[in-house]
Formats: structure tokens, sequence, C-alpha cells
């Protein structure tokens, strides 16, 4: 799987060339060596690795995972869960769960501003409603944000659901078809 | 599946997250748990493990090929069983 796009390099704001892969081991690799050490602990870190433990017991193997690479490092990563979950806003329908999505240490804005690059969140997120086109879910896509990252989901127009006591108070959001179409309409 | 990320996807894109200043992220905060998160995921069923036994164990009698397709036939199995256990699944 590759699927090739440009994003934009902020220093000397020029499209580079990039690229969406399957997950693979050189990417766990890049975490450990780039990732890592520019990333703080927190209690809410600890306290969310804790559930996170409990829950991939539970887990299903239907996951789709994928990383954004860029002038050979990884900048973005996201998990997909593709068919245990139904729409809230369309009850009984299926539903991609975007399970995790987060951009490298230095292209998120509360660890480096200006970021290093632009695009690999969006990127991420536009594959993720592809996906959901693909398997006849109609765009639909729902995912738990972090409080830092509401702003962007908001700005998508997603439906917000308020806090999901099962998953540790973190706000539910869900997209609807129709505005799932304007996002591809963006391709 | 092919995606044309196109120039004027890229510009909606640079707007959407400069309008939005925030991170982008979903899903619990694992921080620096993130490697051993991704690598739990990945071993659900360790494609590359499975196969690396069936090699020491068969190699000699059955080809790369026909090893592949055994692992390919048992990923899918255990996917369809576990698909059919979830029929009624929660709402997310």
């Amino acid at each position: 799987m590759k699927e090739t796009l440009k994003l934009v390099r902020v220093r000397d704001l020029a499209k580079v060339d990039a690229a969406i892969v399957s997950l693979s081991a050189k990417h766990l690799a890049d975490f450990d060596t780039f990732w890592k050490s520019r990333l703080q602990t927190s209690s809410e870190e600890d306290r969310h690795w804790d559930w996170v433990n409990k829950y991939l017991k539970l887990s299903t193997p239907n996951y789709e995972k994928y990383a954004v690479e860029c002038e050979s490092i990884t900048q973005g990563l996201m998990i997909l869960e593709l068919d245990c979950y139904r729409s809230r806003l369309e009850p009984n329908k299926s539903i991609v769960y975007l399970d995790y999505l987060n951009t490298a240490p230095w292209n998120r804005p509360s660890i480096q501003n200006p970021p290093s690059y632009k695009g690999v969140g969006t990127a991420l997120f536009t594959l993720a409603v592809k996906r959901s086109f693909a398997l006849d879910y109609k765009g639909r896509l729902c995912l738990h944000a972090l409080p830092s990252a509401e702003g962007f989901y908001t700005k998508l127009k997603m439906v917000d659901f308020g806090c999901d006591p099962d998953k540790q108070n973190l706000k539910y959001f869900e997209l609807a078809s129709d505005k799932a179409v304007e996002i591809v309409k963006k391709l | 599946m092919s995606i044309n990320f196109s120039d004027e996807w890229l510009q909606w894109a640079v707007e959407l997250e400069d309008e939005a200043g925030c991170d982008i992220e979903a899903g619990l905060n694992v921080g620096q748990h993130l490697g051993e998160y991704l690598a739990k995921r990945q071993s659900y069923i360790n494609q590359e493990k499975f196969m690396t036994i069936l090699q020491e164990e068969l190699g000699n009698l059955l080809s790369q090929a026909e090893i592949e397709k055994i692992v390919d036939a048992m990923q899918q199995d255990v996917h369809n069983r576990i698909r059919e256990k979830l029929q009624s699944p929660e709402v997310a």
C-alpha cells in the first residue's frame, strides 16, 4: 500500500514528497529513535496506558495501520478499526473507528511552533474517510479526541457527542456522510 | 484504493491546520508508550512469526508460496470468526 502526496515544509514553504504506507518495523524504530525523547511523560499518559493495557486484551485483529513518511522519517501514525463499531448518527450503520492518530512531536504546535511539516494529520484523516467510502460506509467515521485536538474536529464539522465515560472521558466525535463528501471533494 | 492528493487539497489542509491551531491526534494519550502500543496492535496475530514457525517446521516439505497461502488463509479465518462473534457490537 502506498499513497503519494505532498506536504508543506514550513521552514522554506516548499512542497515536499511524502507517502502514506502500511505500518512497518521501520516506523516503530523511528518512534524509538526520533519521537520518544521529545515526548514528555505525564500522569494522564500513565492513566491512559493502564486502561489501554486492559483494553488490548479485548481487542480484535481487525485493524489497519498506516504511517506517513517524508524525507525518510516517520511523520505521523494512524490505526483504523474497520467493522466493530456502529454509528450513533445513523444507528446500526457500520462506521470506521479512528482508533489512534498522531503526528511526530515536531509536527505538533503544542511541542514545536511552528511545526516542521503541515498536512500530515489531515492526510491521515482524509485517508480514513476514503477507507470508509471504499468499505461502502459512505464516509462515516468516528473517534475519541484528546482535549488538545478537539478544535481540529470541530473545524471539520464533526458532531460532538460529549464526554464518553467508557473511554476515559474523552469526547466522542462522529463525521456524518454529507460532511465526509465535502472532505473528499477537496481532493 | 488510489487517492489523488492534489495541490488544492494541500492548500485546504494547510489552511485547516492553521485555523485549528492545535495538535492533530485521536485516541488515548499513550505518549511514550506508543511504540509498545503499536507493537501490541501489530502482534495480535504476528504473521511473520507464524510464517517463521511454518518455515522451520515444514520448510523442507512446503514452498514459500504454499506457506504464505496457509498464513493468509489462517488470517482470513480468524478475521471471519471474530466478525461472526461481533455481530451485535456495542455502540462506540
